[in-house]
């Protein structure tokens, strides 16, 4: 076997004893002095291993590379077509209705009687808008803001607000609460256009630049995987309308009244405050302090449901001051056909 | 295949060793696997030339160890080598029985002392062998741990060794041997690959740069002019080519080091030269054998006295000893005074009397040392010499008694006389020193004359020492032995021992004369006793 030790300048015995030496072959590997033979094994398998774990090592990089690229495009793409058409303002909504509710739950500031009474009032009403109910004590964490508007579904002062029941008492009302829970109602049209305010934080916290600056911080298929789900969690099929609203509607629970009942449902005598706002001019076009009282509510019908009669009774004054009397109310045949209880 | 056999000692050449093993354990000294006493081993079961001659007969009458422990002084690089002894006291003690061969060592050492650049030449030789032989079976710390370095020192000196022994060309004797190997080797294709491998060694390359020196005497700059390779060496390859061959190397299960590439190049150098090891270890004992010669005959001349290689003349002619000394008395450091001893012919029955001290038995020594030494081809202690040659020696000089011994001196002297005759073959040489001296004269006389005429029978060339004078005066006045010869210790005007022999028959013994100088006189004891007596009753009172 040829060997780089040997060249052509050598005789052929040398030649020849060299390439015995270095295969193991001469007197003195035979007789014991070395045995390389086996080493030589050993490494060649070393070496193959080595070899292949490299490979395999920096094949496994590159792919992992090209899946991370294709990741990061990906979800580049994904992030940025969301965003296609937004304004800075429309982004920075989410802080926008944070400091106004900063802005409304600190000391009371006073009523604000309806600056758009009648058909500009409902107008507004009948544009996308966003609401959110807190208590006070919710109203000064952001954590707690976000949270809060993540559990609260559907509420009976919103629907009451965008259409009020047909009469005042307990029996109407509660007839109109419950079939503001059904598709049938006769306001779920408008109801629609109204988002609650965590559609908005999921939508403008996935599309914020900090959640492009964490795509392009993520280095790891994990990381964007979990950056993708984000985006899937979000939802901004359903959750991107939020950002076209144009009004805010806030209602903060103030603390009930020390001493007063409690009902099973929560309800209990205490302070609400209603705030309507502008989100183009951040300007308050209605404020409202009142309180509510679930009192007036029959024994029979107070533990379950003193709190929804209290809010759509609230809603419907709310409503009522807003517009100015003998606005919008709903049909006889949408009370006719909502079932009774 | 085994190289041929280099022999200085036999006129035909062989392996006296062991060639195949020695051959093997050359392979593994190489290897470092430590084969101390590689040569000692290897001459020791060595075969030597055939002889006639039992040392059990003279060995150790002659005090041969201290001969050759005295006498045969080797030296390498000036300081005293211990000899393979056990190999050199075979040789000593068993002189060749083929003539030939026995011209053939007369003839080297001829040479030697003629040439004396030869002698030059063997002992650098020698020395070379003996630092090769240290190489191969030593092996010290340094050595072990690199092992690279040692394998190289073992070719460049067995180069240098080669290199030495083709001074030899020209010898006519069987120095030319040596030559001869030599050249062989020296012509072979793996003798030059080694020489390339050790300039190899040497001189990778030769670098020139330029050095500046600035006015504080530190270097200022440093230049590199040029650096050259040197392109007729084979071993000599491209820097890319070296860097593969340690890849390779490693590849193949080495070491990737410059290191291996040469242990690889060693190993397949060393391959080709092997073989030519061999006849080596075989040539330490024959140089030995020359060199310690060398070196008696050197110690000799150096005390004044001469040495000389023997004549060896037929049955029937004169035998001489001229300037015969003892070189046992050299050996211990004693000048000896040289003598003379001549003989009408060879297989006489020499009867050798005088006082005591007066140099008989030494007498023995010296010529059994000139008929062992100037058979074995070497150097006698003789300024000339003219032998007759023996098919035997025995030597009887003296008697200790032991400690298992079951006989009494008779008994010991009567299974000495035995044993003589059972192991004398005809016309051997035989030195008895005082010859039944052990019972009262009268029938130790009897048996010395019924020993003294059965040895006639056998031819001998006896050498025998009494003081019997009144019976050695009767045989010779009575010349009823034929070959029955006297000889006398010459004695000065003042009656002492000159230590020179006459002819005839000593009158006295001087056995007075020995007890005076010993103080065994009768005056001497009384005097003695009559001390002690005087201290013995002075303790008393």
């Amino acid at each position: 076997m040829p060997t780089f030790l040997a060249n052509g300048r050598m005789s052929p015995e040398l030649r020849r004893r060299i390439q015995r030496s270095v295969s193991g072959e001469s007197v003195l590997s035979v007789r014991g002095a070395k045995r390389p033979q086996v080493r030589s094994l050993l490494r060649l398998a070393l070496f193959s291993g080595i070899s292949l774990l490299s490979i395999w090592l920096v094949s496994s990089y590159r792919a992992e590379q090209r899946a991370l690229g294709a990741s990061r495009t990906s979800l580049e793409a994904r992030w940025a077509h969301s965003r296609a058409g937004l304004t800075a303002t429309d982004l920075d909504m989410n802080h926008d209705i944070l400091a106004l509710i900063e802005a409304e739950s600190g000391t009371y500031r006073g009523n604000v009687p309806s600056t758009q009474r009648g058909p500009e009032g409902t107008a507004r009403l009948s544009g996308p808008g966003i609401f959110l109910r807190l208590t006070m004590e919710e109203a000064l964490n952001e954590s707690a803001i976000v949270a809060r508007s993540a559990e609260r579904g559907k509420d009976a002062f919103l629907s009451c607000f965008i259409a009020p029941p047909p009469a005042p008492d307990e029996k109407s009302t509660l007839s109109w609460v419950r079939k503001s829970y059904s598709a049938e109602f006769a306001g779920a049209e408008q109801l629609s256009q109204f988002f609650s305010a965590s559609k908005l934080f999921l939508a403008t916290t996935v599309l914020s630049a900090e959640f492009g600056a964490a795509i392009a911080r993520a280095n790891t298929l994990r990381d964007y995987r979990r950056l993708d789900q984000a985006l899937d969690d979000a939802h901004l099929k359903e959750t991107l309308p939020s950002l076209a609203a144009t009004t805010f509607l806030l209602v903060l629970d103030e603390p009930k009244a020390i001493g007063s009942v409690t009902e099973l449902d929560g309800a209990s005598p205490h302070w609400v405050r209603f705030s309507l706002i502008d989100l183009t001019t951040k300007s308050v076009l209605f404020r409202f302090r009142e309180k509510v009282d679930p009192s007036w509510v029959s024994e029979k019908n107070r533990p379950r449901y003193a709190y929804s009669l209290d809010s759509c009774a609230l809603g419907s004054k709310m409503r009522a001051e807003f517009l100015g009397p003998g606005q919008v109310l709903p049909t006889q045949a949408e009370h006719d056909s909502t079932p009774s209880q | 295949m085994l190289a041929q056999p280099v022999d200085l000692l036999h006129s035909v050449p062989e392996f006296r060793i062991q060639a195949e093993l020695v051959d093997t354990a050359i392979v593994f000294a190489f290897a470092g696997s430590g084969t101390g006493g590689l040569f000692s081993d290897a001459l020791a079961q060595a075969t030597i030339a055939p002889s006639d001659f039992d040392p059990r007969g003279f060995g150790d009458d002659l005090f041969l160890k201290e001969f050759l422990r005295t006498c045969f002084i080797l030296r390498s690089r000036g300081k005293v080598v211990a000899p393979c002894t056990s190999y050199l006291l075979r040789l000593l003690s068993h002189p060749p029985r083929d003539l030939a061969t026995l011209a053939l060592r007369r003839g080297v050492l001829f040479e030697l002392r003629e040439r004396a650049d030869f002698a030059v030449a063997l002992q650098s030789a020698y020395e070379r062998l003996i630092r090769l032989r240290d190489l191969l079976e030593g092996g010290g710390i340094t050595d072990r741990f690199e092992p690279t370095r040692r394998q190289l020192d073992i070719l460049g000196t067995f180069r240098d060794l080669i290199f030495e022994l083709s001074a030899l060309s020209g010898a006519s004797s069987a120095l030319s041997r040596l030559a001869e190997y030599a050249n062989r080797v020296r012509s072979g294709e793996a003798f030059v690959a080694l020489v390339d491998l050790l300039r190899f060694d040497a001189k990778l390359a030769t670098v020139h740069f330029q050095l500046s020196i600035g006015a504080d005497g530190r270097v200022r700059e440093l230049n590199l002019k040029k650096v050259e390779e040197d392109s007729t060496n084979v071993f000599i390859q491209s820097p890319w080519r070296r860097w593969l061959a340690r890849l390779e190397l490693f590849g193949r299960g080495y070491h990737f080091s410059e290191a291996e590439v040469m242990a690889r190049l060693l190993d397949a150098v060393f391959e080709g030269v092997r073989h030519e090891f061999v006849p080596l270890v075989q040539l330490l004992g024959d140089l030995e054998f020359y060199l310690g010669a060398l070196s008696f005959a050197g110690r000799a001349e150096a005390a004044g006295l001469s040495v000389s290689l023997p004549e060896f003349v037929a049955q029937g002619q004169p035998k001489v000893l001229s300037g015969l000394w003892n070189p046992l008395l050299l050996g211990s450091g004693i000048r000896p005074i040289p003598c003379h001893v001549a003989l009408d012919r060879p297989d006489t029955i020499l009867l050798v009397t005088g006082p005591n001290s007066g140099g008989k038995t030494r007498l023995l020594q010296s010529v059994a040392y000139c008929q062992l030494l100037g058979q074995l081809g070497l150097f006698v202690p003789a300024a000339e010499a003219k032998l007759c040659f023996a098919p035997g020696l025995v030597v009887s000089l003296i008697q200790e008694a032991s400690a298992d011994q079951t006989e009494g001196r008779l008994g010991v002297e009567l299974m000495r006389i035995r044993a003589l005759f059972e192991s004398l073959p005809v016309g051997a040489m035989v030195l008895l020193d005082e010859l039944c001296s052990g019972t009262n004269p009268s029938e130790g006389e009897e048996i010395f004359e019924l020993v003294v005429q059965m040895l006639t029978l056998l031819a001998p060339q006896a050498f025998i020492t009494t003081h019997f004078l009144a019976f050695a005066e009767r045989l010779n006045q009575e010349q009823k032995v034929a070959s029955l010869r006297f000889l006398q210790v010459e004695l000065d005007p003042s009656q002492r021992p000159t230590y020179q022999f006459v002819p005839g028959v000593a009158k006295t013994s001087l056995a007075g004369q020995a007890a005076e100088r010993l103080g065994v006189t009768g005056e001497q004891l009384l005097a003695l006793i009559q001390k002690k007596a005087g201290r013995s009753s002075l303790g008393r009172a």
